[in-house]
């Protein structure tokens, strides 16, 4: 996947010209914008023969959603969606996440920004809290004095 | 609708309402048809929401514009199903066809702004349910304006093709966009009963947000002094609000007796 640096902020989509297009790049999804005919048997997005790229695999980059329900609570994952940059993935966030009022605050992150843990990583990471239930505070009972404090 | 002479301060409230209400019922009836047809899913959801939003605010409008009726029982379906387009006051600029993505964004940029200034101006008018109402509407706009402006930015200073489909859109929109500042008796009754504002208090500001995006998209500003549309607001309309109204009122006037519940 071909992306710019996310820390460079720059005004999507990059100016360039289209026919030197490769992989996953901006302004083809411009193209999908104003040229939404969908061709009449595939259904596909075609460009009508402005320019030779095919477009049907192109897709903006996906970001994934965390809503906040009330101020101080913690920002809870509520999915992902597509969008061409971070002001956009906000905006669309608002409308597909938040519109009966889940949120008061959402963050967006860019999916391929997240390392996550493989299946393979299950056993080292997970199999040894199984036997160790004295992590857990409930497994010691509290002392008489605590609980009449309490 | 309205002459000088028998122009009371109901009938202008009236009229001012339904001319706000009017805008937003055919913008959102124009932005609507985007739905299931919107070039990503997520902008498709976006528009969606804007439509609805629109014709929230319209059905509000509606409602409140009842009041002010010599009828006082006609409800928000009457001014929608029932009327015919010499009477709805809206702007052409809202009843123009959808055209392509950069059109709809132009148009909802041009329109939100205006939308934007006016709202926050009468902020502070004097009737508690129209105030409530603005206030309440204003949210929604704000983001409207937010939503638009940064897709007119994109497209702008996108691609070669973006930049021409957002610059031609916008030569085309520019005629009508005189009519946005249009003024007569009814907004000068409005002003002086404390319930409107005078648009002209914020033109240079509009029109400074104008300039100010467009030059940041990297777009031409097209002539200001050039010829201007006018007449819609006294019911002068182009051809295409009859075709709208056509789609939409069909099934509503064939069942007259429907009921949504």
């Amino acid at each position: 996947m071909q992306q710019r640096p996310m820390h460079v902020r720059k005004k999507w989509p990059l100016k360039r010209p289209l026919n030197e297009c490769s992989g996953t790049c901006y302004p083809q999804h411009i193209l999908l914008l104003l040229n939404f005919k969908p061709h009449r048997k595939t259904g596909r997005y075609q460009d009508e023969g402005k320019t030779q790229l095919d477009m049907t695999n192109e897709e903006w980059p996906l970001w994934e959603v965390f809503t906040q329900k009330k101020s101080g609570a913690a920002h809870e994952h509520a999915g992902s969606l597509h969008a061409p940059d971070a002001e956009g993935a906000l905006q669309n966030a608002r409308d597909v996440y938040s519109r009966r009022k889940e949120a008061v605050s959402i963050w967006v992150v860019p999916s391929n920004q997240i390392v996550a843990s493989s299946p393979e990583d299950e056993g080292p990471f997970f199999d040894p809290a199984h036997d160790k239930l004295y992590r857990h505070p409930q497994f010691y009972s509290v002392p008489r004095a605590v609980k009449k404090r309490s | 609708m309205s002459t000088t002479t028998s122009l009371t301060s109901d009938i202008a409230f009236r009229t001012y309402l339904l001319r706000l209400a009017d805008d937003r019922l055919i913008l959102g009836q124009r932005i609507s048809e985007w739905c299931g047809h919107g070039p990503e899913l997520e902008e498709d959801l976006a528009l969606a929401n804007i439509a609805l939003d629109l014709i929230g605010h319209s059905s509000a409008l509606y409602e409140y514009a009842n009041q002010f009726d010599e009828r006082g029982d006609l409800t928000p379906d009457h001014f929608v199903y029932f009327r015919d387009d010499p009477e709805f006051t809206n702007l052409q600029l809202c009843e123009l066809p959808r055209g392509d993505y950069a059109f709809t964004t132009a148009r909802l940029f041009l329109f939100s702004s205006f939308s934007f200034f006016l709202y926050r101006n009468l902020q502070s008018i004097e009737d508690e349910q129209f105030r409530g109402m603005i206030q309440k509407h204003l949210k929604e706009v704000k983001y409207h304006l937010r939503h638009s402006r940064d897709w007119v930015i994109k497209l702008g200073d996108g691609t070669d093709i973006s930049h021409q489909k957002i610059q031609e859109a916008l030569n085309e929109l520019w005629m009508y966009i005189g009519e946005l500042f249009y003024a007569d008796e009814v907004d000068q009754l409005m002003v002086y009963s404390g319930n409107g504002t005078d648009t002209s208090v914020f033109h240079g500001e509009w029109k400074q947000l104008v300039e100010q995006t467009l030059t940041e998209a990297t777009l031409e500003i097209p002539d200001w002094d050039q010829f201007m549309i006018s007449g819609s607001r006294k019911g002068i309309h182009s051809e295409h609000l009859g075709h709208l109204l056509a789609q939409m009122q069909f099934l509503r006037r064939s069942h007259q007796d429907a009921d949504w519940q």
